[in-house]
């Protein structure tokens, strides 16, 4: 993966199964995904706001749509939602909450905090690869994020 | 001097003789013409009616006549006019000044020197005093002798030698049950009256002692043979120059009876006094002297009977609070109810008493009392203070527990989203990589090889479900009520909608009879319908023709919904298996499911405070009933 080529999916998953899966289901979805990988909140915040071993990249070129576990190391996805939203430098960047959590205090307040998109990953993996496909059919393709300004 | 004598028929010395004796007269001498007018009228005439001779002499003598005595006097003269005497003839006369006069006239012609009656002359006795005497006497007799016969009391006259009876009075014959004829002059008739001949005695020698006996009692026996108790008083006396007892008898029965209430009554009060659980203080409302104080309050306060008595009550110490000085007693008597919930009071050894006191004033036989009653409340208020503490400690307790709980409530939500998220990654993981070595090695595996690996993921995918469900009927439990008026109707007809979108190619006949509102959670109870319908559709699935009834009775306990099948049914045997979690009563390769979804209905049903219910057959279909307890509109 180059860095010069523009990320289109930050995937932030801490289960190294999941986030295997997940890859695979996008890769199936269209190869051609560009997906950058944070294992916890931390990591992705590094990224998203060029922090750390990301220093170097440019916070312009963002990627089209974050899929963002809740349960997460270090930082927790709702802590990394809420730093999104709160900068409006990537605030527009569509964020999915991908996560195992039904419950509906999480749900809540994802959306309070101005989640895009709320899913819960299915045990069954057919129905996991759809939904996932899905995602990347809509955010990349379907959804135009407004652009960002320089 | 107007008495005149016919001259010449006396010589003057004997005229003058006759004149003085008739001047010196007592009775009235007056002399009138046949006419009646007055001619001579004596001192004691004018004595006796008021009139002076010179208003009398020359004027008629009708004067003197009373209106109804004319006749008589008319009569009287006409007798006198034919030379008739009328002695002693006792009549009436008016005084000048109006008062009638009782008379004794003895009425005598006068003659002149011819014998010719040319008048009349009257001597007058006046009988007035004497006429009254009399009649006082007869009076008084009969006064007495009505006092004797009518006294209430039995009075008796006895002879004193033998005790016959003289006399008896009516309310001894009634009394004794006998007549006065019967015991006049029987002896000893009042003898078998007496109980003892002792006390008989004892009686006569009281008596003959002083010569009198006042108030003797004793008990007699009456005309019916009941005993009565009297009370004697007698006396004796002398009659006719015979000695005689004359004896009043009293029945004092209810006097008796009044003074025993009276004692019984003080006595009944005086115990209530000695034996009150509450201290009782009795003061002059005059002076504020304590009367009397009972044992009680002795006992209580630690002084002596003495240190109360004769003292004023703002002199005993412990009342310093109310009655500090004679002022304050003073408001105490004016206001005439005092009460104080909460009155501190010093024991003569310094300790101190709770007290509840109240103070009224009332007469006593015209005299105006202060009652004080002091109820040691010591207890009560300790009693009270530990409830207090106690009610304090409880509620600390239902804090403490309540914190304690709501930590519980918090592990067990911090549990379900352990459980809603990580234990649903592994199973992602079993059923992905499953499906993932299916897709890019099934071709490499044996048939039996790629059917293991499928079975491993139904396996993966039914844990899933079962953890869906078990994480639903937890949430449900714990999730606030949020009651509100709920369209039954609505609810289940938006709820058959979205359950038939997956019942494509099924002939089901759905009957929907009418249904009430009800209060409750939306979301609930759009969650037992859900359930009950989609069982009662998934039950039904075997069957050609599916009919479903959904309805609602009107029951005493309220109205009652049902959701009616003609599925399979199952054995009521088993009913009590069916709302309990994961227990199913069909084999899952029958009929799916989990076993959670009857466990979330009754859950919910009960969190509303209704109850549900089934009946079945096996083969013949189910019906479930429930209520919303308390919440259905009649």
């Amino acid at each position: 993966m180059s860095e010069t080529t523009p990320i289109e999916i930050l995937l932030v998953e801490d289960n190294p199964q999941d986030l295997e899966l997940a890859q695979r289901a996008l890769r199936k979805a269209n190869p051609m995904n560009r997906i950058q990988i944070a294992r916890d909140g931390a990591e992705a915040l590094d990224y998203l706001f060029c922090q750390g071993p990301h220093a170097s990249r440019r916070i312009e070129d963002a990627p089209k749509v974050i899929l963002l576990d809740l349960k997460l190391p270090r930082v927790d996805g709702l802590e990394v939602l809420r730093r999104i939203k709160a900068d409006p430098r990537i605030r527009t960047i569509p964020v999915v909450v991908f996560t195992s959590s039904k419950e509906q205090k999480d749900v809540v307040e994802s959306y309070e905090l101005g989640v895009n998109s709320y899913i819960v990953k299915p045990v069954n993996f057919e129905r996991f690869a759809e939904v996932v496909e899905q995602l990347g059919m809509y955010w990349l393709l379907v959804n135009q994020p407004p652009k960002l300004e320089d | 001097m107007a008495f005149e004598i016919s001259p010449g028929r006396l010589p003057d010395g004997k005229a003058a003789h006759f004149a003085a004796i008739v001047e010196s007269s007592e009775d009235a001498i007056v002399g009138t013409d046949l006419d009646g007018t007055v001619t001579s009228w004596n001192a004691a005439a004018e004595k006796i009616f008021g009139y002076p001779a010179s208003e009398m002499v020359g004027n008629s003598i009708m004067r003197l006549i009373p209106p109804d005595r004319v006749k008589e006097e008319e009569s009287i003269l006409a007798r006198v006019g034919r030379g008739e005497n009328v002695r002693h003839f006792e009549t009436r006369r008016i005084h000048k000044d109006r008062r009638p006069l009782a008379v004794s006239v003895t009425v005598s012609p006068i003659k002149d020197s011819d014998g010719t009656i040319v008048g009349a002359s009257k001597v007058v006795r006046d009988i007035t005093d004497q006429q009254w005497m009399e009649g006082s006497l007869r009076e008084s007799e009969e006064f007495f002798a009505k006092a004797f016969w009518l006294s209430p009391d039995c009075v008796a006259l006895e002879r004193a030698s033998d005790h016959s009876l003289l006399k008896v009075n009516e309310a001894l014959c009634r009394i004794w049950g006998t007549t006065p004829a019967d015991v006049i002059g029987k002896k000893s008739a009042d003898h078998s009256r007496w109980l003892s001949e002792e006390e008989r005695l004892r009686y006569l020698q009281a008596l003959e002692k002083d010569g009198q006996c006042m108030n003797f009692e004793t008990t007699l026996r009456i005309n019916d043979g009941r005993l009565v108790d009297f009370s004697i008083s007698s006396r004796m006396i002398t009659l006719n120059g015979e000695s005689c007892i004359l004896s009043v008898r009293r029945d004092i029965t209810e006097e008796r009876l009044t003074q025993k209430a009276l004692i019984a009554s003080e006595l009944r009060y005086r115990r209530l006094f000695e034996t009150a659980q509450d201290g009782i203080l009795i003061l002059d409302a005059e002076t504020g002297m304590v009367e009397d104080v009972n044992p009680y309050l002795i006992t209580l306060l630690g002084y002596s009977r003495d240190q109360f008595l004769g003292k004023a009550i703002w002199e005993l110490g412990f009342f310093s609070d109310i009655v500090a000085n004679e002022e304050k007693f003073a408001e105490l008597r004016e206001k005439e109810y005092v009460s104080y919930d909460h009155l501190p009071l010093k024991r003569s050894d310094g300790g101190q008493v709770d007290a509840e006191f109240v103070s009224n004033v009332y007469l006593v036989s015209g005299t105006k009392v202060i009652q004080c009653n002091v109820r040691d409340v010591t207890a009560r208020r300790t009693a009270e203070k530990a409830l207090h503490q106690l009610h304090t400690e409880l509620e600390e307790r239902v804090v403490q527990r309540t914190a304690e709980l709501e930590a519980a409530n918090k592990e067990l939500e911090a549990f379900s989203y352990s459980v809603s998220h990580d234990l649903r990654a592994p199973l992602r993981a079993v059923d992905g990589f499953s499906h993932a070595v299916l897709e890019d090695y099934g071709a490499q595996l044996p048939e039996q090889g790629r059917r293991y690996l499928q079975i491993i993921r139904e396996g993966a995918q039914r844990m899933g479900m079962l953890i869906d469900d078990l994480l639903t009927f937890s949430r449900l439990s714990r999730a606030p009520l949020n009651k509100q008026e709920v369209d039954t109707g609505r609810l289940v007809r938006a709820t058959l909608a979205e359950l038939k979108a997956q019942q494509e190619g099924r002939q089901i006949d759905l009957r929907i009879g009418e249904l009430p509102t009800c209060t409750g959670d939306p979301a609930l109870l759009k969650q037992v319908w859900i359930n009950l319908l989609s069982n009662a559709l998934k039950y039904t699935q075997k069957r050609e023709a599916t009919v479903v009834e959904i309805g609602c009775e009107a029951k005493p306990e309220g109205n009652v919904f049902f959701v009616r099948d003609n599925g399979t049914g199952f054995d009521m045997r088993y009913a009590g298996k069916l709302f309990g979690v994961f227990q199913r009563l069909h084999r899952a390769e029958d009929y799916e499911g989990t076993g959670v979804g009857l466990a979330i209905v009754q859950r919910i049903i009960h969190r509303h405070g209704g109850r549900i219910w089934a009946e079945a057959a096996v083969d013949r279909g189910a019906t479930f009933y429930f209520t919303v307890e308390g919440e259905t509109k009649p």
